[in-house]
C-alpha cells in the first residue's frame, strides 16, 4: 500500500501558481475553483464594509478571501475564509507574521455558493469555531440570509429586515441584511 | 407566455405511481429520487427508536418517510421529511384519515444526503418550523453530527457524547448519538 506524502503549510506556501486556489485539510491538497459572480460580489459586499470599519476605527486588519491561516499542524491545515478579521491586540501579539496566520481569525466569513454542501458548510463553521474563531459568519445570498455560528449552541438565521453585528468581536460594525442583498437578482 | 398549470395536493395525491417521489412546492412538482442505502440506514434507525417510545407511552402518530405533509394551500405545497412525529393533541384536531396531513408534524427529521446543498438543507428546516413544527432534526451521518432547529434563534449542533432529545415536543425520548452513529 502507497500512502501520499502529505504536504505541509510551508509547501504549500511555496508551491508554484497554477491558477488555482488550495486549501490542506490535514495534509492533503484541496482544489478550490474560482468562486462565481455572485460568491464574489457577496464576499466583497461584506468584506469592504468590515475593512471600512476595521481600518477606521483602528480595531485590527481584514484580509480577503484566499488568505490562509493555519490552523492545525502535523499534519497541517490550512483553510481560507472568504473574508477575516484579525483583532489588533492578537495582531501586536503575533509580530511579524511570516507565510499564513497562524491559528484562525476572530472574525470568519463564508459566502455559500449553489453547489456547496450541507456538510461541508457545516463542518467549515464549526472548525473555525474549534480553531479559536470567536464567531462565523455564513452568507447565503439564494436564501437572502445570514447565520451567525458563535458556538454549538449559539447559533442564529438573520433574515428579512435583520442587522448582522457580531459587537463583541467587531465592535460598531453592523450590516443591514437589505443593504447585503438589496440588490440581488439571482 | 404560456404558464405550466399549478398540481395540487389532490393531483399529486391521485397521480399514478412511475416509480420516483415527489414533492409539492407552491404547485410545482420536484422529482425525488431514492435515497442511498447510508440514508435509508440512519432514517430508519431514528423512526425506530422513535415509534417505540411513542407507542409505548401513547404519545401521537409517527410517519415514515414519504408520508407528505401540506404546508400551504393555493399553490400547494406538499413536502415529505424522513421521519415525522404528530401528537396527540394535533391528532385530535382532524377528522379523516385520508390524504396528505393537512399541516405539518410537532417534530421533523431529516437525514442528509452527500449531495444535499447547504441553501437546500437549511430552506427547509426553516419551511418545517415557518409551518409549525416545533423542533426539526437534522441528520448529518458524514459528519456524526446532529443539528437540532427550534427557532431562527435556538440553533444547536449535537456532536459525540451528546444526547438527541426535545423534552417538550416527545417527553422522555432521548437518542445518544454514540448509539445512533455506532
Amino acid at each position: 500500500m502507497t500512502t501520499a506524502k502529505l504536504v505541509t503549510a510551508d509547501e504549500l506556501l511555496r508551491m508554484p501558481d497554477d491558477g488555482y486556489r488550495y486549501e490542506l485539510l490535514e495534509g492533503k491538497l484541496i482544489k478550490m475553483p474560482p468562486a462565481g459572480y455572485v460568491h464574489g460580489v457577496h464576499a466583497m459586499r461584506v468584506g469592504a464594509g468590515l475593512f471600512l470599519h476595521v481600518d477606521r476605527s483602528g480595531l485590527g486588519q481584514v484580509a480577503s478571501a484566499e488568505t490562509g491561516f493555519r490552523l492545525e499542524t502535523n499534519p497541517d491545515t490550512v483553510r481560507a475564509p472568504d473574508a477575516s478579521f484579525v483583532s489588533q491586540a492578537r495582531i501586536d501579539a503575533a509580530g511579524d507574521v511570516q507565510g499564513y496566520w497562524t491559528g484562525a481569525p476572530d472574525l470568519a466569513v463564508e459566502v455559500v455558493s449553489p453547489n456547496d454542501t450541507y456538510t461541508e458548510v457545516e463542518s467549515k463553521a464549526l472548525q473555525w469555531l474549534d480553531a479559536g474563531s470567536q464567531a462565523v459568519v455564513v452568507v447565503d445570498p439564494r436564501r437572502q440570509s445570514v447565520t451567525v455560528y458563535r458556538s454549538r449552541s449559539d447559533i442564529v438565521i438573520l433574515t428579512g429586515e435583520e442587522v448582522l453585528e457580531v459587537p463583541d468581536v467587531v465592535p460598531g460594525w453592523t450590516l443591514p441584511l437589505r443593504e447585503l442583498f438589496g440588490y440581488t437578482t439571482v | 407566455m404560456t404558464t405550466a398549470k399549478l398540481v395540487t395536493a389532490d393531483d399529486l395525491l391521485r397521480m399514478p405511481d412511475d416509480g420516483y417521489r415527489y414533492e409539492l412546492l407552491e404547485g410545482k412538482l420536484a422529482k425525488l429520487a431514492p435515497a442511498s442505502r447510508e440514508h435509508g440506514r440512519y432514517a430508519a434507525h431514528v423512526l425506530a427508536r422513535l415509534w417505540q417510545h411513542v407507542d409505548v407511552h401513547q404519545l401521537g402518530e409517527v410517519s415514515a418517510a414519504e408520508t407528505g405533509f401540506r404546508l400551504a394551500t393555493n399553490p400547494d405545497t406538499v413536502r415529505a421529511p424522513d421521519v415525522a412525529f404528530v401528537s396527540v393533541a394535533r391528532l385530535q384536531e382532524i377528522q379523516q384519515e385520508a390524504g396528505y396531513w393537512p399541516f405539518a408534524p410537532d417534530l421533523a427529521v431529516e437525514v442528509v444526503s452527500p449531495n444535499d446543498t447547504y441553501t437546500e438543507v437549511a430552506s427547509k428546516a426553516l419551511q418545517w418550523l415557518d409551518a409549525g413544527s416545533q423542533a426539526v432534526v437534522v441528520v448529518d451521518p458524514r459528519r456524526r453530527s446532529v443539528t437540532v432547529y427550534r427557532s431562527r434563534s435556538d440553533i444547536i449542533v449535537l456532536t459525540d457524547e451528546d444526547v438527541l432529545e426535545v423534552q417538550d415536543v416527545v417527553p422522555g425520548w432521548t437518542l445518544p448519538l454514540r448509539e445512533l452513529f455506532g
